[in-house]
């Protein structure tokens, strides 16, 4: 009899278990999938506690700024922004950091989210050829940056060292059809705007803040970003800087919710048309897109925009709403 | 014990510590405040004097002095050196290949990187203040030279030392190109 019990009581433990893992509350270790801009990888279906472990490499890369405009990125991931990272409240991070054996410089990262000294910064110090690791917990849900912080910290932030990670919340977040990840950076090269050919990067135009280009996405995926009539849409925008305060603006939409500075705690403000985003920080942004047209993507400090860059399109597709827009002949 | 002996107990007490108070001990003093004062003033007069400026703090600067290096110098310890001045120490982005403080970074950086062929610079500090600046950096290893004391063993820096020490000499080791890596 009492081995039909002690069965009995094994049996309901397994279940119990069982039910558990399917239930998405168990704790799993896991590798965190990294996307580039715009991409964002999918939301965690999961609750938080878990042992993730993300691991990113520094590449220092030639690309374009601008056509024919040849500049030398240092980068996380070999794009600008840096991967997209996606981890939940209460996940306990192990960050590896690799720096290429083929860069010059020596390489580090200082993510907002973590509370920590310099944010790992001064764990991860890593010389050309080598990893260093820390491990973390994500306390505060929110949209954080990461950045470079090696000497000279302004110049690695100005040649692109930058990205954001997403702490989600422990319930999660609301429902959308398509997310996206935007973040702008100033340039400062030696040549003017528009200046074919290599560029080096030019010091004392960054101090004086004088950029030659504003950039979204600056080195990610070519191509739009794409939605359809009827979704809703989320863009995780951040800006690197290192100099600028971007006033980020969609033209032809306006933000049904924002969450400015990124304060995902805090009740969303409604119906905005413009909102800013300094050096350092990031909001989230939504909206559903009612009419197909291109949505752009401006800081609209609009010089900017029109003459230095920074302009990225949403292409909406899908049937006309003449009730809700259309031209007059 | 007599009067006589207690006096002259009394005079011995009171006449050492007097004797060497006005005598043996200023000189000490004086010969140390006299050297410190030398380079004092040496780098008060120089027109160099913010570049010759001690990179240690005060408070660490006796222990600094007396670091002893560990690492010989030779042929097959300086091209280890330049191995790790051109690579994983990335010391010639900022300082550049020559030493000169002309490296593709300089002008980032604040201080600007030392020009190790600057010979008053070269005389007036110590292997152990070199070390000591590779070892924590400077200027909070913010806007000047991160600390590589992390990052590179103590044997890496001290040969560092050395390979820097070679910028200073006419036809230095450090400025030889037959240095392979």
């Amino acid at each position: 009899m009492n081995r039909k019990i002690r069965f009995g009581v094994l049996f309901l433990i397994g279940l119990l278990v069982n039910f558990g893992i399917s239930n998405g509350s168990y704790a799993a270790d896991e590798v965190a999938k990294l996307t580039t801009a715009p991409a964002v990888p999918p939301a965690l279906n999961r609750a938080g506690g878990a042992n993730v472990t993300v691991e990113l490499e520094t590449v220092e890369k030639k690309g374009q700024l601008a056509d024919g405009v040849e500049y030398s990125f240092w980068t996380y991931g070999g794009t600008v922004p840096g991967p997209f990272i996606r981890v939940k409240e209460g996940d306990n991070v192990t960050f590896s950091l690799k720096n290429s054996k083929d860069n010059k410089n020596i390489h580090s990262i200082d993510l907002h989210a973590v509370s920590g000294q310099g944010g790992g910064a001064k764990a991860t110090q890593t010389t050309p050829g080598g990893k260093t690791s820390f491990q973390f917990k994500a306390l505060n849900p929110g949209i954080y940056v990461y950045h470079c912080a090696s000497p000279h910290i302004p110049t690695h932030i100005a040649n692109g060292m930058y990205g954001l990670i997403l702490v989600e919340p422990e319930g999660g977040l609301s429902k959308v059809d398509k997310e996206f990840y935007v973040m702008q950076g100033d340039y400062y090269t030696k040549g003017g705007t528009g200046e074919k050919g290599a560029q080096p990067f030019s010091a004392e135009k960054a101090r004086a803040e004088q950029p030659t280009y504003v950039k979204f996405n600056a080195m990610a995926t070519p191509g739009n970003m794409k939605a359809n009539v009827g979704d809703t849409v989320r863009i995780y925008v951040g800006n690197g800087g290192p100099n600028l305060t971007s006033s980020f603006h969609i033209i032809g939409e306006i933000f049904d919710k924002v969450y400015p500075q990124g304060a995902m705690g805090s009740e969303p403000a409604k119906n905005v048309q413009t909102t800013s985003v300094p050096p350092g920080g990031a909001a989230i942004v939504e909206f559903k897109v009612d009419v197909p047209a291109n949505y752009i993507l401006v800081d609209h400090a609009i010089f900017r925009a029109i003459d230095k860059g920074a302009v990225a399109i949403i292409e909406g597709a899908g049937a006309e709403n003449p009730a809700l827009f259309k031209p007059l002949k | 014990m007599k009067i006589w002996k207690w006096g002259l107990l009394l005079a011995t007490i009171l006449i050492v510590p007097l004797y060497l108070t006005f005598t043996v001990l200023p000189d000490r003093v004086y010969a140390e405040h006299n050297h410190e004062s030398h380079e004092h003033q040496a780098l008060e007069s120089s027109p160099d004097h913010e570049i010759l400026e001690p990179r240690v703090p005060a408070g660490k600067m006796a222990e600094t002095k007396a670091l002893k290096n560990i690492v010989a110098v030779n042929a097959k310890t300086l091209s280890e050196a330049r191995e790790i001045f051109t690579g994983k120490g990335t010391c010639y982005t900022c300082h550049g290949e020559k030493g000169k403080g002309d490296g593709e970074n300089a002008g980032s950086m604040n201080p600007a990187p030392r020009d190790f062929t600057y010979t008053p610079w070269q005389k007036l500090r110590t292997d152990g203040e070199i070390f000591w600046a590779i070892t924590n950096g400077t200027a909070g290893g913010e806007s000047g030279m991160p600390p590589f004391g992390d990052m590179l063993s103590d044997e890496e820096r001290w040969t560092l030392v050395n390979y820097i020490r070679e910028f200073g000499k006419t036809g230095g080791l450090a400025n030889n190109s037959s240095i392979k890596n």
